[in-house]
């Protein structure tokens, strides 16, 4: 394309939106800003609730996280348990070594009755 | 009306008959403006909604240092520009997903923009769908004052005010914004 023509497509093009009319909206556009105006009060009325019902996304994904959130609970209850647990095996372990190196269990009649 | 203190005072009370009377004086200068933006009539419209809500929920912020029109046109191009980074994250998403596995959810975002340019004879149409290809290519703060000169005809000083910048700055937006669009004019008339 010539320079001159491709310069007279370029201001042409540039000036295309001069006759452009301003888009307006139509007739109902307050209507439905109000409508959306209602809708939203009414779900910020009832919040969260009204949003767990509307969207079941959400509700299983709230459910779950509580579902979890008590698993995790149990797991450290139960290990904090066991530590405890396999802390006094080892003790009374140790103290039954103990009492045996230094004979200081107390003997049972069975032991009594051999000596 | 606009910056009668007793109207903006009534607007700040919630008062019904005055909301209904700014919107129905501001909707379709906030249309078109977001339309400049868009290209897309429900997304314009859409957008315009949230404009008016936005202005609903927060006139409260007003303090009328600007004028009401100027303080709606700033919250409509920054809901227009919030939805076209909106559409531009959602397109890289897409992208990506259609290369993890295989999603032909592309198409949608990929095909042609849906220009509805009434009041323009064909020839008119096909070159402003040109123009606002290219417009959309131009830095934000150029799109920017471009867009509200060219299809809201606000005067250099009207634009400083919206946003919120000096004259000096308008003048060479749109002097740069006039001279990047005739580069890729050029580019494109010349392929």
């Amino acid at each position: 394309m010539e320079n001159e023509s491709i310069q007279n497509e370029i201001e042409k093009t540039m000036q295309s939106l001069d006759d452009m009319e301003q888009a307006q909206t139509d007739d109902f556009f307050y209507s439905r800003l109000e409508e959306r105006l209602n809708n939203r009060n009414q779900a910020t009325k009832y919040g969260f609730i009204t949003e767990l019902i509307r969207k079941p996304a959400l509700s299983f994904a709230t459910v779950a996280v509580f579902v979890l959130s008590l698993f995790n609970v149990f797991t450290i209850i139960e290990y904090q348990q066991q530590g405890s647990r396999e802390v006094e095996e080892t003790r009374e372990a140790y103290i039954q070594v103990f009492a045996k190196e230094y004979g200081l269990q107390i003997p049972t009649i069975y032991q009594l009755n051999d000596d | 009306m606009e910056n009668n203190r007793e109207f903006i005072e009534k607007l700040k009370e919630g008062d019904a008959h005055a909301f209904k009377k700014l919107v129905e004086t501001h909707k379709d200068r906030v249309y078109n403006t977001c339309l400049g933006f868009l290209h897309q009539c429900e997304d314009a419209e859409d957008v315009a909604q949230e404009v008016f809500i936005q202005v609903y929920d927060s006139i409260d912020t007003f303090r009328g240092e600007s004028t009401l029109a100027t303080w709606i046109y700033r919250i409509a191009v920054t809901k227009s520009l919030e939805l076209i980074r909106y559409r531009k994250r959602k397109k890289r998403w897409s992208f990506f997903k259609s290369l993890m596995y295989g999603d032909d959810d592309m198409d949608e975002l990929s095909g042609e923009k849906y220009f509805q340019l009434p009041d323009l004879a064909l020839e008119e149409k096909e070159r402003a769908k040109i123009l606002f290809e290219k417009i959309d290519n131009l830095s934000e703060n150029q799109r920017i004052a471009f867009v509200l000169h060219k299809m809201e005809e606000l005067s250099y000083k009207e634009i400083a005010s919206v946003m919120e910048t000096s004259l000096s700055a308008v003048e060479s937006l749109i002097y740069r914004a006039k001279k990047n669009l005739r580069n890729q004019l050029h580019n494109y008339y010349q392929d």
